[in-house]
């Protein structure tokens, strides 16, 4: 499930505001200098990153479920439109796009929700939309789980996914669940005195030793790469 | 008597769809009062406008009046009714959303900037009341249905609000979780706090309410205690169970 996975591990230990920042940092780096020379040192780092932090790569592998295929999509098109330099691009291009998620999931499964809204609203975010935000990173496992109850039941009455049909009999009932449900949580959100317009959200996050090392070392390493 | 909640000439419909009509209610301080009626007759309807859910949050053509404890529904915040009314909702995954327990019980004391001690000790009393304080720093996605039900009544209750409405608040629970639920709703209204409940469980309404209001067709058909409500011949007209100890009388009849 896409949510935070408790542990103890130095980058679970690393401040929510100091992991946004390295996570901006290394999207920065993909966008910037996508090529295969940079892209492959960089998925060691990834998966360097899930060593340490105790997470197995079986989680995202997991989480993704169909995704995957979206990742490897760009090898095929790549190579239709380009037959000649296709596979290169489209290995560069999916890779791309599996490190970009990676390192995001990673940020999600390492840091407390609670954590993740205070250091967006630290980064100015507006505190309605770091509020969504983790509201929706919150309710990810849940509709997961109502995916996973809708399959059952839509194969149960004889449901088989076609390949190249939409899946209406899953979406509909998906939709409809997750737009009650938010409404509910709306009301009752409100009914204890949440106040959409006024959103406070005290910052109790606190910069340890490890992280005033890293906040040195980000500026470092960006004026060496760029 | 001092009225806290007036309802005077209601209509609320969803377009041409009518859900309550003609409701003229009066709720007084103290009161604990059970709201029964087949199921689309509008009871969760009827529990959402007194709060001010209906209609600030939620659209519809509403016409009457709302003064929850003098305050117009129609231009009060619901977060300003909050102060004195807390809901709970009938589906607990629905508005739980925190990653702890302790988070879930507090929200409602933050938004209202309480003091942090006052948060701890309000968070520390509502979960050992529900058993859940050896939990509390646990996900609530890790709990039962019933422990789910508990924590959204205890998040409300910390509230300590005036008046408390529940929508089946014993749907998700087994029948001596649904008697302890009661048990705690009696003894916090014998301190004085009005409680409105929509149940299906006409049992547990017998010993605990002091009125009954019957929801028939979108309008109020009766209105009295257990006794008199519970033991009519129309409950059983509209699909409701009549409670095992009003069962002889309506042999009777």
């Amino acid at each position: 499930m896409i949510a935070f996975i408790p542990g103890n591990s130095s980058i679970h230990r690393v401040d929510a505001r100091v992991k946004i920042l390295y996570l901006a940092f290394l999207l920065l780096i993909l966008v910037t200098k996508g090529s295969l020379e940079v892209i492959l040192p960089f998925s060691f780092v990834t998966l360097l990153l899930y060593r340490v932090s105790g997470i197995s790569l079986v989680q995202p592998l997991k989480d993704l479920g169909k995704g995957w295929l979206f990742i490897m999509l760009p090898i095929p098109l790549h190579m239709l439109v380009n037959p000649g330099a296709g596979l290169y691009f489209g290995v560069v291009s999916s890779l791309f796009l599996l490190n970009m998620i990676l390192i995001s999931l990673l940020n999600i499964y390492t840091t407390e929700i609670k954590s993740l809204l205070q250091a967006l609203v630290f980064f100015k975010v507006p505190s309605e939309l770091a509020f969504m935000l983790t509201i929706s990173i919150r309710f990810l496992p849940l509709m997961q789980e109502q995916m996973t109850r809708i399959k059952v039941s839509q194969a149960l009455r004889g449901y088989e996914t076609k390949s190249l049909s939409l899946p209406m009999p899953l979406i509909v009932p998906l939709m409809h669940s997750s737009l009650k449900r938010a409404m509910q949580l709306a009301i009752s959100l409100e009914s204890r005195g949440f106040d959409p317009e006024n959103i406070n959200v005290a910052i109790d996050l606190e910069l340890h030793k490890m992280d005033y090392l890293l906040l040195i070392l980000l500026p470092i390493v960006f004026f060496a790469l760029f | 008597m001092v009225e806290l909640i007036g309802i005077r000439n209601l209509s609320f419909s969803y377009g041409k769809k009518e859900v309550l009509k003609g409701i003229n209610l009066s709720i007084n301080k103290g009161e604990f009062v059970g709201i029964i009626g087949p199921v689309g007759s509008g009871k969760s309807t009827l529990l959402l406008i007194m709060n001010g859910v209906i209609p600030n949050l939620i659209n519809g053509n509403f016409d009457g009046e709302v003064h929850v404890r003098g305050m117009d529904t129609k231009t009060s915040k619901v977060s300003e009714i909050s102060k004195s009314v807390g809901i709970v909702l009938q589906d607990p995954n629905s508005q739980i959303f925190s990653l702890r327990l302790r988070d879930e019980v507090a929200f409602a004391l933050e938004n209202r900037k309480l003091p942090a001690d006052e948060v701890e000790r309000r968070v520390n009393k509502y979960l050992s009341l529900f058993g859940l304080q050896s939990m509390k720093d646990e996900d609530p996605n890790n709990l039962s249905e019933g422990q789910k039900q508990k924590l959204a009544v205890a998040s409300t209750l910390a509230m300590e609000p005036e008046l408390i409405l529940l929508d089946e608040p014993s749907s998700s629970l087994d029948f001596g979780g649904a008697l302890e639920m009661y048990k705690l709703l009696s003894k916090l209204n014998r301190k004085g706090i009005t409680i409105i409940v929509v149940e299906h469980d006409t049992e547990m309404l017998v010993e605990n309410v002091g009125r009954v209001l019957l929801l028939k067709d979108n309008a109020i058909e009766l209105d009295g205690p257990p006794a008199e409500v519970l033991s009519n011949p129309k409950i059983v007209k509209y699909g409701l169970k009549v409670p095992c100890i009003f069962r002889g009388r309506k042999v009777k009849k």
